[in-house]
């Protein structure tokens, strides 16, 4: 007869438990030096503070924001190609420098840098918890950076308070369509939805757990939308300009 | 000589710290509560850990300091851990192994029957021994690292590890045992 140690059965437990992945380390990271910032308005963070990280998204049609209001997403304004704020090149600044951070810890041999001077604006959505902003910027991989915020965020003293991440290669993705679908403590009555579809499309229909559904616009292989809480997506489908499938994508 | 001495140390920077650290400390958070819950811990913990980090004595190590942080903010969890670890024992299913948010695949495998006994074992533990046990088990500290993680004694923790010990063998029985 053999008896396992206590000790032994413990470290048995629950032993599959992954370490972060780099967006996991990357969220983390903005979100424990972002609140350093907050207490020094000089420092050159001051005005980026990004608790959680995604996808983002971009806009063409107006005439799509119909849809999306009835499940709490309002397309305010489309501002694709301007020019970024220094607050928000100080945000892809922080990008690079998260970018060399998570290749120290292992998690990134060569991870993407903004190539901030292109930095540029794509969209604004509404939500109650004020206007909700999308940036992107290409990178020095290929691919692109993105930045999404809450453009005046009274809960960090009317300042910018967002996430944001880079494409990482390799850029060939496992699914024409990602997404990621989330809610963070300091805006906990909002359930944020952005993604990508790597395949040319002019929508992306989202479906939810309830029963309802959404549409919303992509440009530039983006989309972004702001829902209740409790909203939990269940499926993406994006379409072209003639509202054919292209791509769909159902929750695991 | 001691600033000599320090010098010669060179403390590593904050972000030197969170490239070593992240990952352990995150694995541990997350065998304890969950993945979306281990996020916002570990967050916290490195939130606080930045703000102080210009008063860390850089001739300690900052590892159990970084996770007294971090068992600190556990105590707000504590309930929430053995509900999940009442409920794994319950179901088989480890409510801690479900999908994050950024749809990572769920793990929904039935447990063995030890750990589900294993899990109502830990759960049944006094919340500070079910820390120390932890720390020790999962953690990897020692005793010295957890005394001072914890501000208690080594003889302290060494007594509560002892009872914990007790406590949870007693409570498998014999599970433990294979034929």
């Amino acid at each position: 007869m053999v008896t396992r140690d206590d000790l032994e059965l413990l470290n048995d437990f629950r032993l599959d438990a992954r370490a972060p992945d780099e967006d996991t380390v990357r969220r983390i990271y903005a979100s424990a030096t972002n609140r350093r910032a907050r207490r020094e308005p000089g420092s050159p963070l001051a005005l980026l503070r990004r608790p959680r990280l995604a996808l983002i998204a971009a806009a063409t049609a107006l005439v799509l924001a119909p849809a999306a209001l009835a499940v709490g997403t309002k397309i305010v304004e489309l501002f694709e190609g301007a020019p970024a704020s220094p607050s928000v090149s100080d945000g892809f600044q922080t990008f690079n420098r998260l970018a060399d951070t998570t290749g120290r810890a292992g998690f990134a041999k060569s991870s993407p840098h903004a190539v901030v001077d292109k930095a540029h604006g794509v969209m604004r959505v509404q939500t109650s918890d004020g206007p909700l902003e999308l940036w992107t910027a290409p990178n020095d991989q290929g691919g692109r950076c993105w930045f999404i915020d809450f453009a005046d965020d009274p809960l960090v003293g009317q300042a910018q308070n967002g996430w944001g991440g880079c494409d990482s290669p390799p850029d060939k993705p496992e699914s024409n369509i990602a997404w990621n679908n989330f809610w963070w403590l300091q805006h906990p009555t909002i359930r944020v939805v952005d993604g990508r579809v790597y395949v040319k499309a002019a929508t992306v229909r989202l479906g939810f757990a309830d029963g309802s559904d959404a549409t919303l616009p992509v440009v530039n292989g983006f989309f972004l939308g702001a829902f209740g809480r409790d909203a939990r997506l269940e499926r993406a489908t994006a379409l072209d300009d003639t509202g054919t499938a292209v791509a769909v994508l159902e929750r695991p | 000589m001691t600033a000599h001495k320090r010098e010669e140390l060179a403390a590593p920077s904050f972000d030197e710290t969170f490239s070593s650290e992240i990952a352990p400390l995150y694995r541990y958070l997350r065998r304890r509560v969950g993945p979306h819950v281990a996020e916002d811990l570990a967050s916290a913990t490195f939130a606080i850990a930045f703000e102080k980090w210009e008063d860390v004595d850089s001739s300690r190590p900052v590892r159990p300091w970084l996770y007294g942080i971090a068992t600190n903010l556990m105590r707000h969890h504590w309930r929430h851990e053995r509900r999940m670890l009442r409920a794994y024992a319950r179901t088989g299913v480890d409510p801690a192994a479900v999908a994050s948010a950024a749809d990572e695949p769920a793990s929904n495998a039935v447990a063995p029957s030890q750990h589900r006994e294993l899990a109502a074992a830990i759960a049944s533990l006094r919340p500070q021994d079910r820390e120390i046990l932890l720390l020790h088990a999962w953690a990897d500290l020692g005793d010295g690292e957890i005394a001072r993680a914890l501000s208690i004694s080594v003889g302290t923790v060494k007594s509560r590890l002892h009872r914990a010990r007790s406590r949870l063998r007693n409570q498998l029985g014999s599970i433990g045992q294979s034929g």
